[in-house]
């Protein structure tokens, strides 16, 4: 068993970093990608990233 | 919503809490684009956004948001401070119930707020003076917001977990504070780019 106690939350932390960060980096760079074209896809991929960080509650 | 019912990765769950994270994100899907609609329209009533002038505005609102994020303003921002109700989860069924939440989350006014970047897509909507571009940034906003929901199967890999995926996610919480600040500048960058492309 060791020291796996300690190994455990070490996991779930760089697990829920990646989400947290991955997930509205990665639609913000599709909607600065997509505003080439369609100007208003960055505006509303920057909105996503609000929602996005409203999510995690008071 | 974890209070509703089981998350995705329980055994024998899965398809209940998938209809469940649905139907409360539908629900707050048709709350938010009426405010966001209806904020579009206050604006074109107004007779705003028919100058480029107002995308400037909207671009000083942004900045004063952020401005006030990092601690550099201080003005009051309207909010209520309550949380939806808990009491519909014992009142209704599971299915009423996460309908009702995402409902009254999604009119996003009528319940508190975290970080104030909230009010960027709402100036935003009202500035630009098109329904249904109020409409569609109040979707992206509430989807972000849904978002979250619907990754906690991946946040939460195991029953056991719990603990520590709630210990990590409450050191999150400048995480983000910087994520919100980024999504100001990228809503700041979204509308110098439209005032360019004119």
């Amino acid at each position: 068993m060791g020291n796996s106690w300690k190994t455990g939350p070490a996991v779930e932390t760089h697990r829920v970093q990646g989400i947290v960060w991955g997930v509205p980096l990665g639609v913000l760079g599709i909607g600065v990608l997509g505003s080439l074209r369609e100007p208003e896809l960055s505006l509303l991929s920057a909105a996503f990233m609000l929602g996005w960080t409203q999510g995690v509650g008071p | 919503m974890g209070a509703l019912g089981p998350l995705g990765k329980v055994a024998g769950h899965h398809g209940r809490w998938v209809l469940q994270v649905g139907l409360y994100t539908a629900a707050g899907s048709l709350s938010s684009a009426l405010v966001g609609f209806l904020l579009g329209a206050a604006g074109q009533a107004l007779g705003m956004g028919i100058s480029p002038l107002w995308k400037a505005v909207g671009v000083v609102w942004l900045l004063a948001l952020l401005g006030r994020s990092l601690g550099k303003l201080r003005f009051p921002l309207p909010q209520w401070r309550r949380q939806t109700r808990d009491v519909w989860a014992k009142r209704f069924s599971w299915e009423a119930a996460a309908a009702l939440w995402g409902l009254d989350i999604g009119l996003a006014f009528t319940t508190r707020i975290t970080f104030s970047g909230y009010w960027g897509p709402a100036g935003v909507a009202i500035l630009l003076s098109r329904p249904m571009l109020g409409m569609m940034l109040f979707l992206a906003y509430w989807w972000g917001r849904a978002a979250l929901v619907w990754t906690a199967p991946l946040l939460f890999p195991s029953a056991a977990a719990t603990p520590w995926v709630m210990d990590a996610l409450a050191y999150q919480r400048p995480a983000f504070q910087a994520l919100h600040r980024l999504g100001l500048v990228a809503m700041i960058g979204g509308l110098i780019l439209q005032i360019v492309s004119l």
